[in-house]
């Protein structure tokens, strides 16, 4: 597989995936750029600071690395390096023994009064969103960001929490309700 | 019709009227919520990302100097497929089995065959769970914390709970017996075995108690090879001699886990 084939996006992430369990090396570089910063995010959201994010994206892949030749062609693979990703930040935070928060010094800056009116509109649906969010159980929340945030379908979650589709649409409904609900408490909806 | 085309008729303010969109919101709960109020929520998901924060860099380099430490046995190890993986270890844990099926108790006739089973199926079943939390691919949802933690004090505990069942046969010889032959036998049938399912364990997993999922997998199965070939069935043997190769062993991996650990850069640490 070419570098520019692979760079270009013309290549799926299940594609790169089997050339890079048949020894692409090329191909796993290209998923790493496709995706370290997109799992780094949705580790961020956790409330990982910035060594700690660093530290688990290359945790994640090191993890995708060994389980590579359990890779069936084919497969999703974005169920597979958000359920690692995430795993692995519910294994960090439960030997720090801390909730999901995010620390002061991460808080997004204050509200800068020169700032143009839509980045304001945005920075405060942003932290609207994210008091939201933190209302929902752990399982309703995961379901949102996967689906949401990650771009991964209703099924690759379904995959990823290793529940049934219907389950994980049951998921999905209530976080939807509960987030309605407290949306629509400060007239956002 | 599928989730992802309702969610792009709720996002784009399409005809939620049809046939074909009526029947799916009525099949599905998840879209039937998100197009409340005219799809309002699923447009506000749509357009307010969580985060905009600066990401910290991410090097690539940094990931290849880990993945260095990847191609040495213990890496190829690591790497092998679950299925290989699963077959090393269910041949790692019938080694006792075959060992103590060759040097059969001489009381087997008399020892009752209920309780021989019940006491294989606890040890091996307790076994054989070790070993699935600890070759669990992290690309599969894991099991509820407490369901780990329950098998890890089953795992723990069964030894002495069945120690203390009555002897079978009280009168004959002596109760004590020799337990330091009968730990240090269940000990060596339990060495191969840790060093088989630890070496196949891809790491990553930090929670209290899982360190010691190979050496408990290892004792348990050691287990299983000495009650096919002791005879002696004295509480008081049990509790001396077999009964601690499943706290002892345990407790000497995880010293030698954090003994080991320290020796490790950091990257290395962090994936263990």
């Amino acid at each position: 597989m070419q570098e520019a084939e692979r760079a270009s996006g013309a290549v799926s992430d299940e594609q790169l995936m089997t050339a890079y369990v048949a020894g692409d090396q090329g191909a796993f570089r290209e998923l790493f750029a496709r995706y370290a910063s997109v799992l780094a995010r949705v580790v961020r959201a956790q409330g990982a600071s910035d060594e700690e994010s660093r530290d688990l994206v290359q945790q994640t892949f090191l993890q995708l690395h060994r389980a590579r030749r359990d890779y069936r062609a084919g497969e999703p693979l974005r169920p597979w390096l958000f359920t690692i990703a995430y795993n692995l930040c519910r294994d960090r935070w439960r030997v720090l023994g801390r909730r999901r928060e995010v620390p002061i010094e991460q808080a997004p800056p204050p509200i800068d009064a020169a700032t143009p009116a839509d980045h304001l509109q945005e920075r405060r649906r942003a932290e609207l969103l994210r008091a939201a969010l933190a209302t929902l159980s752990e399982d309703q929340r995961r379901v949102v960001e996967m689906h949401w945030f990650a771009g991964i379908s209703l099924p690759e979650v379904a995959i990823a929490l290793g529940i049934s589709l219907s389950a994980a649409k049951v998921r999905a409904h209530r976080a939807y309700e509960r987030l309605r609900q407290n949306l629509d408490l400060r007239g956002e909806v | 019709m599928d989730c992802a085309q309702m969610r792009q008729i709720v996002l784009g303010g399409g005809d939620l009227a049809s046939p074909e969109a009526q029947r799916h919101l009525e099949e599905c709960p998840a879209c039937r919520e998100l197009a409340v109020d005219g799809g309002a929520l699923a447009r506000f998901l749509a357009a307010t990302p969580p985060s905009r924060e600066e990401v910290p860099t991410l090097s690539f380099q940094d990931l290849e100097q880990q993945m260095v430490g990847e191609t040495g046995f213990r890496g190829r190890l690591r790497s092998l497929p679950s299925t290989t993986r699963w077959m090393l270890v269910c041949a790692s844990l019938l080694a006792p089995v075959a060992i103590g099926l060759a040097k059969l108790r001489p009381d087997i006739a008399i020892y009752p065959s209920a309780r021989l089973g019940f006491e294989i199926c606890a040890f091996g079943g307790l076994a054989l769970a070790s070993c699935w939390f600890w070759l669990r691919p992290l690309y599969r949802a894991q099991p509820n914390n407490g369901v780990f933690l329950a098998v890890l004090a089953a795992g723990l505990l069964a030894p002495w709970v069945i120690a203390m069942f009555s002897a079978v046969n009280p009168e004959s010889g002596n109760a004590l017996g020799r337990p330091a032959i009968c730990f240090a036998l269940g000990s060596a049938f339990a060495f191969p075995v840790i060093a088989v399912v630890g070496g196949l364990g891809r790491g990553g997993r930090g929670i209290s108690g899982f360190a010691i999922l190979p050496a408990l997998a290892g004792a348990l199965a050691g287990l299983v090879g000495l009650e096919l070939h002791c005879p002696n069935s004295a509480p008081i043997h049990l509790l001396t001699g077999h009964a601690p190769i499943a706290l002892v062993l345990p407790l000497l991996w995880q010293r030698l886990s954090i003994r080991s650990r320290r020796f490790l850069p950091a990257g290395e640490k962090a994936s263990r």
